[in-house]
């Protein structure tokens, strides 16, 4: 009897030994299982705000990604897809900066160019007669390198970034002044070429002047 | 398994994200502005063509500028007060036929007055909106006799994000197409 | 105008502020043109009192956003006045609930609850018939688009008419035990097929619609009219219609406004899809 006793009090023992050991055990894997799935939030979350930097189409200003490539940064992943994803921004911000400093580096508007295309422009815009507009059309497009020369306009800036109409050419843009008898645009920037002659001309919607 | 399962949500809810960004107040505006900017194009190239004083080569020129505004296969739908079918044309036979018109002085006049519907997102990631203005029409044929109308004109407009390089530069541009119209005659 | 000035003559200098640039030549006289409500679009932003006399959207963080009085003022013009059914008093039970209320209520483009029933004309069998389509709103991944999901077509109704006089027709109730051999005496009379459907049967217009256009039975002319239903809002349902006509009330307006609870809603959903009769 006793010895069913002392048996019996073994089993319990043992009993209570494996749910305590097995408890710790679930414990600590319940802690790493938490850890995994913080961790796998990280990763899909440093993902997730990489990605959109990446595929951002114009969206998204270079300030703005700078921002956003901290947030991602400061969620401390250290997950080799991520590592290449802030890799492939840090590129493309390194791009982008580049690509400003040579706007800023751009010619300056010359008051001179900006005051007779400007004259150009509002002349088209009110001449009497559609043969008239078509004269100064003419006239007007020996300052370009060509007729096709790219015409951008921006319709709205904010920080440093700026959203553009269309890009179209400067034969197309003097006769849509001549049709539209308004010149709604001024002059932002412009680029010559060798010859002196305007090769890419940036204007600005006057409303937003 | 659970992940996998985060990972695919994530990259789920990214898709979605990245088609849907929310655009500022101003940045909304401004695209409203150059949609309108499109409509008053479309106006003004209306304008030219009904008038009889255009020259033919200037008319024909402009009808293409006019037709550039349009996504391939635009219509236009035309009803007035005493009909309720609507008569369907294509944007091209729809020039050629306020170019033709047999009166012997047409007037084309807007209202000064525009609304712009908010622009809602389409499953093929563009933009669309509708701007409605008003126009009043007046021929006089050979004969004396006057003919007059108020329409209202109801342009669907898309509005699409896009990149272009130009000279190194990455461009980043609204491109702005009109589509369908809804021509009504108004009693005014 | 006078009358949306007297309405509105808290608000009035607004009106007289410049609108926007010019387009070359313009037509004066637009006061009516001002007060009409141009377009759904427009409904909603005054129904939520989102916008301001000229049509300019309010942004958020603008005062006179979803303002109390203005959306009073907007939903007061948004009545059909020639619905003498929408009793003054309807209307301010109406207002109390909606704007008024401790917890606003407002309309949502999204929000669903709300479907657009097309009247259109189609060509079916040489002849010209009006079909009934029903349109909502569906999420997609990206954006959203119209579905259409019901529709009624009147010349179908005959073909699931059931003569409830004759008790006579029947599958019995022993039938299985032939392996329902009697059914090939039931189909031997088409025009009665339908007598045999289950007592809730509904015919799916839009399937035999579908189907009917694929085979080149149906084709499309033209719409008719437009006009939607909104169940969106607690304890409400309206109908909005267009209404082309002189003066300031024109546009979409409120043609129908009933108090409803959920139960009658779903009747008057029914009725809305000729259902159920």
């Amino acid at each position: 009897m006793n010895n069913i006793k002392i048996c019996r009090n073994w089993l319990i023992l043992c009993v209570v030994c494996l749910v305590g050991f097995s408890g710790c055990k679930s414990q600590q894997k319940l802690a790493e299982e938490q850890a995994a799935e913080i961790r796998a939030e990280n990763i899909a979350k440093s993902k997730e705000i990489l990605l959109s930097i990446l595929n951002d189409n114009g969206q998204m200003s270079t300030a703005e990604k700078e921002k956003k490539l901290r947030q991602a940064k400061a969620l401390n992943s250290d997950d080799p897809e991520v590592q290449q994803l802030i890799a492939q921004v840090e590129e493309l911000l390194q791009r982008e900066r580049e690509a400003a400093q040579a706007t800023n580096d751009a010619v300056k508007v010359d008051p001179e160019v900006e005051r007779s295309l400007g004259d150009l422009f509002d002349e088209i815009a009110s001449a009497s007669s559609a043969s008239s507009a078509n004269g100064l059309i003419e006239e007007g497009l020996s300052m370009f390198s060509s007729p096709q020369t790219t015409v951008l306009i921006i319709i709205s800036q904010s920080g440093d970034m700026n959203d553009y109409d269309q890009p179209t050419t400067i034969e197309r843009y003097l006769n849509y002044l001549k049709d539209r008898k308004a010149s709604p645009n001024e002059i932002y920037q412009v680029k010559k070429d060798d010859s002196g002659k305007i090769s890419e001309l940036e204007l600005i919607k006057k409303s937003i002047r | 398994m659970r992940k996998l399962f985060l990972t695919i949500i994530a990259i789920c809810s990214l898709a979605v994200v990245s088609g849907q960004d929310e655009l500022s107040p101003e940045r909304k505006e401004a695209v409203d502005s150059l949609a309108l900017e499109k409509v008053r194009d479309l106006s003004r190239y209306i304008s030219i063509i009904g008038n009889k004083d255009t020259p033919f080569s200037e008319a024909n020129r402009v009808i293409d500028r006019a037709e550039e505004l349009f996504a391939a296969g635009s219509e236009i739908g035309v009803s007035s007060i005493n009909r309720s079918d609507i008569n369907y044309y294509e944007v091209t036979e729809y020039f050629k036929r306020l170019m033709a018109l047999n009166y012997d002085r047409v007037t084309i006049k807007w209202f000064n007055i525009q609304y712009i519907s908010d622009l809602e997102l389409q499953p093929d990631g563009r933009y669309v909106g509708v701007i409605t203005v008003y126009q009043r029409f007046e021929g006089i044929s050979a004969d004396g006799l006057r003919y007059m109308d108020t329409t209202k004109k109801d342009i669907t407009v898309y509005v699409e994000r896009k990149q272009t390089q130009i000279g190194g530069r990455l461009i980043g541009f609204w491109d702005v197409m009109l589509g369908d119209i809804r021509v009504t005659e108004t009693s005014t | 105008m006078r009358h949306l000035f007297f309405l509105f003559s808290t608000l009035s200098t607004l009106l007289v502020a410049p609108v926007t640039a010019q387009v070359g030549e313009f037509v004066g006289d637009e006061d009516n043109l001002y007060a009409a409500t141009k377009q759904v679009n427009q409904f909603l932003r005054r129904f939520n009192g989102e916008e301001d006399l000229t049509g300019r959207r309010y942004r958020v963080s603008d005062s006179s956003y979803r303002e109390p009085e203005l959306r009073r003022k907007y939903i007061n013009i948004l009545f059909d006045n020639k619905q003498k059914d929408i009793s003054t008093e309807l209307k301010e039970v109406f207002m109390s609930e909606i704007v008024d209320a401790s917890k606003p209520e407002f309309l949502n483009f999204h929000g669903g609850s709300w479907f657009a029933q097309v009247s259109t004309k189609f060509n079916y069998k040489g002849q010209d018939e009006t079909l009934q389509l029903f349109l909502r709103l569906q999420k997609e991944p990206i954006g959203s688009k119209w579905v259409i999901f019901k529709a009624y077509f009147d010349p179908f109704k005959s073909f699931f008419e059931i003569d409830t006089v004759d008790k006579g027709k029947f599958i019995h109730p022993m039938s299985h035990e032939l392996d329902f051999m009697n059914l090939r005496k039931i189909f031997k009379d088409p025009e009665v097929v339908a007598v045999y459907a289950n007592r809730d049967f509904q015919p799916d217009y839009l399937s035999l619609i579908l189907y009917e256009i694929k085979k080149g039975n149906l084709t499309f002319s033209s719409v008719e009219r437009v006009k939607f239903h909104f169940f969106q809002l607690d304890d409400w349902y309206f109908e909005l219609t267009e209404f082309n006509r002189s003066g300031p009330n024109t546009g979409w307006l409120i043609s129908n406004l009933l108090k409803t609870d959920s139960q009658q809603k779903q009747i008057l959903r029914e009725f809305i899809y000729y259902e159920g009769h």
